[in-house]
């Protein structure tokens, strides 16, 4: 009777708790529906692509960018703690800008209207990237000075008083901005061949635009075969244009050097090794996420 | 003591010399010096009075017809608060547009005297950087303490800081080695300090 008993009060203990744990299990794996990424490798003219397209209609995908430490955390410890709340929704993670020496980031940066670099790269960086709360991705040509905010142009290295404004605006709205490699912009390559680095590595690309239906596209690019910057965004350029008819907004660069961080995950929630970063995610000092709400 | 060994030995103090010579040449350039120039006294110019230009001053076409190389050249600049008196002089000059009397004396002060001193930065010469530092740093101090020209100290501190930030940049991409130089070092951890990253 004694045994009956036990046994029936563990059953009653574990019953809820293993419900629980699938529930979490299931939580864990409630991820983003189809049809909103496509993640394809493509061949265009011998050359590999592996392409991840995001569908930004109806505002359901949407971008995060972290770049400042807080409240003791790291870029990476902000990630987890935020991607844990999200309940597993995660399309993909990926390094933003570039590092330095310093494991700072290159060019001016503001993580939700803290400046983390306060430095505007005066020449071979000219795009401004805006990351919204909305999770729109915008991004500006600073050599055009055409940046255009509520109406309003901004000539952030030409003139002073827009720089200082645009910065208080930045701080007022708790804006998310980032400063990097502009490679395309309205449909025309924007680097030479001439003043860009001849190192040869991996390269990964954030193009934005509109498909062939006219509809808003994010699209990540990784030409898994090692090139230049030049070769790598003029081949990557072709092949959004000619084989994806793609109307591109603008293309930046993603880093594949010192914090080549890339996680790419399938709707079932499992990781997707079509593209990958070599380095671990503690490693980022700035990070782009993509995730379904 | 047999021949190979004596070889051996030669060998090996041949190859130590060798590398204790290539470690010698790159730390060469170091600069362990810890001479870092000391900020200068501020020692007040003969006064400088934009009425003396009110004449050659035309309040239509003020912004071109404001005396820039004679303003660098005599006027305080070292002082912010000199400058705070000439901006007062400009208002009074002409009162109708303030933020423009604030602009001429931005301009004056960023892109005419960097205009100015464009020899002077083309080359490495970190005391000239240090002492540019040293001004300007100023400017945040002083925009803090007068909320009425915030955004005009603001302004030329962020001039002079993106400058110095971008030419360390530049000087590190054409001589790396600078990293081991200490007043090079010294530059950007005060930059570093304000956020001011060089890369």
């Amino acid at each position: 009777m004694k045994i009956l008993f036990a046994l029936l009060l563990s059953t009653l203990i574990a019953v809820p708790s293993i419900y629980n744990s699938l529930e979490g299990d299931k939580k864990q794996k409630s991820l983003y529906p189809p049809g909103y990424v496509t993640i394809a490798n493509v061949t265009h003219k011998n050359e590999k692509f592996n392409v991840v397209t995001l569908k930004r209609e109806g505002n359901k995908i949407k971008a995060k960018y972290f770049v400042a430490p807080m409240n003791g955390k790291s870029v990476s410890e902000r990630y987890k703690s935020w991607s844990n709340g999200k309940d597993g929704n995660i399309v993909l993670v990926s390094s933003g800008t570039y590092m330095d020496g310093s494991k700072a980031p290159v060019g001016f940066s503001i993580d939700n209207g803290i400046i983390v670099n306060s430095t505007l790269r005066d020449s071979d960086m000219d795009a401004l990237v805006i990351v919204y709360a909305t999770g729109g991705v915008v991004c500006s040509n600073l050599k055009n000075a055409d940046l255009t905010i509520k109406g309003r142009k901004y000539d952030l290295r030409g003139n002073g008083r827009d720089l200082a404004e645009f910065k208080t605006w930045a701080e007022d709205e708790e804006a998310t901005v980032f400063q990097t490699h502009l490679l395309v912009y309205n449909n025309k390559l924007t680097i030479s061949s001439i003043n860009s680095s001849t190192n040869v590595a991996r390269r990964r690309f954030l193009a934005v635009g509109k498909d062939e239906d006219g509809k808003l596209v994010h699209m990540i690019v990784q030409c898994p075969n090692a090139c230049t910057l030049y070769e790598g965004a003029n081949k990557t350029f072709n092949f959004l244009r000619e084989k994806q008819s793609m109307d591109i907004t603008f293309m930046i660069n993603l880093d594949t050097g010192y914090q080549d961080v890339f996680k790419l995950y399938n709707e079932d929630g499992t990781i997707n090794s079509a593209i990958y970063g070599e380095k671990d995610l503690s490693v980022a000092i700035n990070l782009l996420a993509y995730y379904y709400e | 003591m047999n021949n190979s060994i004596k070889r051996t030995i030669v060998i090996l103090g041949i190859v130590i010399l060798f590398v204790t010579s290539f470690i010698l040449l790159l730390v060469g350039k170091s600069d362990y010096s810890s001479n870092i120039p000391q900020e200068k006294k501020y020692v007040k110019k003969s006064d400088f009075s934009l009425f003396n230009y009110s004449e050659k001053i035309d309040t239509a076409k003020i912004k071109e017809t404001f005396p820039y190389d004679d303003y660098l050249k005599i006027a305080n600049i070292n002082h912010p608060a000199s400058i705070i008196k000439d901006l007062a002089d400009l208002d009074s000059v002409q009162p109708f547009n303030m933020t423009l009397n604030e602009d001429i004396l931005i301009d004056a002060l960023t892109k005419k005297l960097a205009e100015r001193n464009k020899n002077i930065y083309n080359e490495y010469n970190p005391d000239t950087l240090i002492s540019l530092f040293q001004w300007t740093e100023k400017f945040e101090s002083y925009s803090i303490i007068n909320s009425q020209r915030k955004v005009f100290f603001n302004i030329i501190y962020d001039y002079w800081m993106n400058f110095i930030a971008n030419k360390l940049a530049k000087l590190y991409d054409s001589q790396p080695a600078l990293i081991y130089d200490y007043k090079f070092k010294y530059l950007v951890s005060r930059c570093q300090e304000k956020n001011i990253m060089y890369q």
